[in-house]
Order: structure tokens, then sequence, then C-alpha cells
């Protein structure tokens, strides 16, 4: 696309964006929230004018979901999302008839501006370009502040550049696939919440402390993270399965930014994952033995080749001829039927840690914090996602089962590791 | 600020419980002071209530009542007696059975496979005493080929259960030889009933096929490579 042309009309989803409106139902959409917390209350007139602005910049959040004969794909909209008040159950499913067929919304309470993204459009990293952009955008709009502009917050009075929305996985995919036969994971059960409530409960740490006890051991934060994520698990696992021969084995789900070892610039998905795991059958595992599980499984797979050939895997059955011209009725029910075998069935919840949000000194004295919420999954009822802020490092943990025996398991057990932690929830009275 | 004495974490100050465990915070040095802003809006966003496939069922088989009073008082008009219209009655147990009872009525699924095949005996009967023909088709015929159905049909049923450990192409060997071995079966059924001598003929054509495809899935079940081939050229 060249200077002072239009976007492009309509595009195709991403490779790893297909699965999400075949498996959507009226009640879950695949969805995450990134919000900046501001230090004072949000003004809805001027926030209105910054999205209008940022999806000029990036119009690729501005794309409607449309069925075709085949597949799914993206229509550009020149209208703009509605500003939403927030809710008390963020995440909670996205009507796509009723958000005028947008696939993000943006929503604000008190000081803090949150934007939801159906995961079809882009990914956390995509997302957080997004937010920053936004949110820079509304600072400089209400206090006239000059925040220089870079790759995670861009220049509205720029155009669009193609490669942002480029399907990086159809780029960098390869030529050998692999199985994607795994061993299904345990999956933590509870009382259904009634009328779908969302729990939602953020721990935050001091990101400092958990670095020196991650380095303590070698090992990266969110190493650190998954291995006592992957005790809690274990531990409600052995609390509520009577036999060891039942016992399953406990898997987290570990999203991997492919940029970090791809050469791309997309802002649409360009993530893949990873599943480091134990099993409880075999004996009870110790924090180190777990750590050097973790670490050695993602030093082991998180490598360019075997990335690449798990995009590979994925970007091939796209192309195969025969799912290429089964019409979307039948192929929406051959890709549900794939991803209740090898979606969330693989692991037993998901930890997803954007790392941390590194702000100019003159947006950051306007943000006080900064959130990342991953929405329900499809089969799993508790995941948690995690942002570091202003060295404080926030756990996000969203839930849709009333007991919240995960969360419990996990915060005690960091404090036990010697990390102070700082709850608070959506509760209600 | 105040900690959950159960388990230790620090509790911000809009909580007015501990989240993870529900013990009430309750700090003596800050009880007079305002209530802080929570960190959520009270308003909550509610789901569409569940589809109530149960309600829907009994709401259709309700509905199914309408044909079959409109068959039986058209029956009774014309004729003065009802005759044909228990064919339409037999019909809509049929689809009831097979189709709304299952969402209606929670029972061990063997059940199921019973009342499905006693709604379609019941469904021959009828025909059977309407058409007045003899009881021969009916006992040589109909009754015997129903109930094989059915045996196959809950066969392929467990095999297609998550629960179920035989290895897919284990699970098609069996599901061909079954297809094979009913038809001749059929062929048999039917040979009897004509008085012919039971031995199967067109129903081979059938069975060879099913036959020669089982024993090639068998084979290629051992060839770990090819299966594991075949599984990932037969994903999508």
């Amino acid at each position: 696309m060249s200077k002072n042309k239009k976007p492009t009309k309509w595009m195709k989803l991403d490779n790893a964006a297909l699965i999400y409106p075949a498996t959507m139902n009226r009640n879950w959409t695949a969805l995450f929230r990134l919000s900046a917390t501001l230090t004072e209350p949000i003004d809805e007139d001027i926030l209105e004018v910054a999205q209008k602005r940022t999806l000029r910049r990036l119009p690729w959040f501005a794309y409607r979901l449309k069925h075709g004969l085949f597949w799914f794909y993206l229509e550009h909209s020149d209208d703009l999302p509605k500003i939403e008040k927030d809710v008390a159950n963020p995440c909670v499913r996205m009507r796509l008839n009723e958000n005028d067929g947008f696939c993000m919304r943006v929503r604000y309470y008190q000081n803090r501006i949150a934007v939801e993204f159906f995961h079809v459009l882009t990914d956390g990293t995509g997302g957080q370009v997004f937010l920053q952009t936004l949110v820079a955008e509304y600072l400089r709009l209400k206090y006239s502040v000059n925040i220089p502009r870079g790759d995670k917050i861009l220049d509205c009075s720029e155009e669009p550049k193609p490669e942002e929305a480029e399907d990086s996985f159809a780029v960098y995919s390869g030529k050998i696939t692999q199985t994607r036969k795994e061993v299904k994971a345990y999956h933590i059960n509870g009382t259904d919440e009634r009328n779908g409530f969302v729990h939602i409960i953020t721990g935050s740490m001091n990101a400092d402390d958990v670095l020196a006890k991650a380095r303590e051991k070698s090992v990266s934060v969110t190493e650190y993270l998954t291995a006592a994520l992957i005790l809690s698990v274990d531990a409600i696992q052995r609390r509520k399965v009577p036999s060891i021969h039942k016992y399953k084995p406990v898997k987290l789900s570990v999203p991997i930014n492919l940029r970090n070892v791809f050469p791309s610039k997309t802002l649409r998905n360009f993530a893949n994952y990873v599943n480091p795991g134990i099993d409880p059958r075999l004996g009870e595992y110790t924090f180190d033995e777990t750590l050097n599980i973790v670490h050695h499984t993602m030093a082991m797979e998180v490598t360019k080749k075997l990335l690449n050939v798990k995009i590979t895997t994925n970007v091939r059955s796209e192309r195969n001829t025969v799912l290429r011209l089964t019409p979307l009725f039948i192929k929406n029910m051959a890709l549900k039927y794939v991803y209740s075998q090898v979606g969330d069935v693989l692991s037993s919840t998901t930890i997803s840690n954007l790392g941390v949000a590194r702000l100019p000194e003159e947006m950051a004295q306007y943000v006080r914090r900064m959130d990342f919420i991953l929405g329900p999954l499809a089969d799993n009822r508790v995941c948690c996602a995690a942002l570091t802020y202003h060295n404080r490092l926030r756990i996000n943990f969203t839930r849709t089962i009333a007991e919240p025996w995960l969360e419990r398991e996990f915060f005690t057990r960091l404090v036990k590791l010697g990390i102070p932690v700082k709850v608070e929830s959506n509760q209600r009275e | 600020m105040s900690y959950c004495v159960n388990c230790g974490v620090e509790l911000q100050k809009s909580e007015p419980r501990c989240p993870l465990c529900g013990t009430e915070v309750i700090n003596p040095n800050e009880l007079k002071e305002e209530k802080p802003i929570r960190p959520y809006p009270a308003h909550v966003e509610h789901l569409d209530k569940n589809i109530d496939r149960r309600y829907i069922a009994s709401f259709v088989s309700l509905l199914l009542l309408i044909p079959l009073f409109t068959a039986m008082l058209a029956n009774i008009l014309v004729s003065k007696q009802l005759t044909w219209s228990y064919l339409v009655l037999g019909g809509e147990l049929v689809l009831f059975t097979v189709f709304l009872l299952p969402m209606i009525a929670r029972m061990p699924k063997i059940l199921y496979a019973v009342i499905d095949a006693s709604a379609v005996s019941v469904l021959l009967l009828l025909i059977r005493v309407l058409t007045q023909s003899s009881w021969r088709w009916f006992l040589l015929l109909g009754l015997p080929i129903t109930l094989l159905t059915t045996v196959m049909c809950w066969f392929f049923a467990m095999m297609t259960l998550p629960k179920c450990k035989i290895p897919v192409l284990i699970r098609f060997t069996f599901a061909l030889t079954c297809i094979g071995l009913l038809v001749v079966a059929i062929d048999f059924f039917i040979s009897l009933y004509k008085n012919a001598i039971a031995w199967p003929t067109w129903s081979l054509y059938v069975l060879f096929p099913c036959l020669v495809l089982a024993s090639s899935l068998l084979i290629l079940n051992r060839r770990a490579r090819v299966k594991e081939e075949l599984k990932k050229r037969f994903y999508f």
C-alpha cells in the first residue's frame, strides 16, 4: 500500500485468529483486556477524539468480523466504536451485533481507560501498542503534553504502515510440520457462577522482589511464576482427586511473543504457546524440580526452529485444499472439534506475561498503573495474566467458577516464598 | 493497611473481606475512614440465559400433537373411525423417542436404545395391523432388522465416547466389519422371508470391500510411522 492510499477495505483473518470466530458462542468470546489508570478522572469526550485519531493511525482495529462463504473475514468500517462505561465483570462475552460489529471496545471507569480486544484482531503486544497510543493521544489532547513516539507509542499524524497488518504466520512458515497431539491435562472444576459473572482477583507485588527471587534460581520471572502456578494446580488436584492413578498431568499454557524470535512488525496475532508441566503420578515435585522442568522446557521449545515447525503446522492446515473448499458452516463445526481436541484441553490453565510496560517520562507521570487481564477461556475455568509497570508486577486472575482455590493457593505460595502480595478484586459487597 | 489473618496477603482498602478465603476484614484503626473507591463499578453485565433444551423439547413435543390431532380428526370425519392416523401416531412416536426424549429425560444410555427400538417396532406393528398383512414380514424382516440396527448403532455410539480407549483405526476396522455383517444379515433375512435358501448373494458385494478396507486399516495400525503420518495428513 503506497502513501496516501486508503487502507485495504477488507482482510483475511491471520492464521491464529481463524479458530476464534468458529469457537465463539452467545456466551463466550476469546477476549483480553488492557487498561491504564491515570491520575485524574477520564473525560469521555476527549477519549472519543483520542480513539478517533488512534483508529486513523491504526485502522486494523476498526474492522468488523463478517461471514464469507468459505472463511470469516474482516471488513474495515469508517464508523467508530462507542465509548462505554466499564462494568463489574470485565471481559464478559462481546456481542458483535450490539458492538456495531467491531471487535474491540473502549471502556472507562473513574481514572481508568480499558480496551477489550477480541482475539481475531490482535494479541497482547498489538493490544498494548493500541492502548499506549490511545492513552498518549488522550494525554496530548487533555494536557497538551508532547509525548515522544516510537514503536510502542505510534505517531497518529503518520500514515498506517502495511507491515503492521501482515499475517506473519504465513511469512515465517517453513516446510516441516509436526503433530499437535499431546496428553490432556488436569482441569480445575467448581461451581458454575450464576449469570456468567467473571471474577477478577489482582495480586500486585514489587517487581524487584520477584526478579531477585527469579535471579536467585537463575530463571526468568515468567518461569518462576509458571513453576509456582504449576505447583498450585498440582496441590488442588491432589486435594480433589482421591486416587494417584487418576491424576492427570498439570501443564500450563505459556504464550510466546514470536516478535522476539522473528523480525516481524505486525500488530496482529503473532504468538504461539509452550505447555510446560509435570506428571503428578510420578510423585510430589519440589519447587526447585518444577522450576528446573519449566526452565528447560522453555529453553528447548522456545527456539526459532521449533517455533517455525509449530507455525508451519498451523499454516499448512489452513492451506489444505479440502478445508479451504469446505463451506464455512461445516468448517466451523470441524474447527470446533479441533479446538476441543487440541485447545484448552491440553493445559490446566494459561499464564500470559506481557513483560514490562515502559512509558516515556512525559507520559508516565500521568499513568499510575497498567493492567492486563485475560478473558475467560473456553474450557479452563481459571487463567491469569501479568504485566509490570512502575516496578509493580500485577497478576490478574480471571475465574468463572465460584471458588477461588487457585488464586489462594498461588498467592499464599508466593507469600511463603518471601514475596509480599497485595490483593484486590471485583467481588460484590 | 490490613492483612488477611488466614492467607497472609495484604488487602487493598476497597476489599470488605479477603477475596481468597472470604475472611472479613476488621481493622480497628481504620473504622472511621471513608468508604474507598471500588476497583470496578457495581453494574454487572449479564449473560444470556442458557438455552433450556428440556423446555424447547417439551414445547416441540406439544407442537407434535397438532398434526396428530389434525390427522385423527380428518381420519374420523372421512372414515368415521381411526385407521391410517395410527401411522401418524407411530411416526411421531419414533420422532419423539429418537430426537426429543434424550433432551427431556436423563436415563442410562442403553435405555434410549431400548426405547428407540421399541418405538420403531410399534410403528412396524401398526403398519402390519393396518395393512392387515401377515405376521411373517414383521417377524422375519421388520423386527430382526430393527433389533440388529439398534445393536449396531449402540455399538458405534459406545466407540465414539471419549472414554473409549480403542485406537481410532481399530474402531474404524470394527465399524466397517459391522456394516458388512449387518448387510449380510439383512440379505439373510430377506432370503428367509422369500423362502429362498438363506445364503448371502448381493450383500457379498458390500461385505468384501468392507472386509478388505477393515484389514487394510488393521495393517496400517501396526505401522507406527504410517499411523503418525495419517494422523498428520488427516488432521483438519
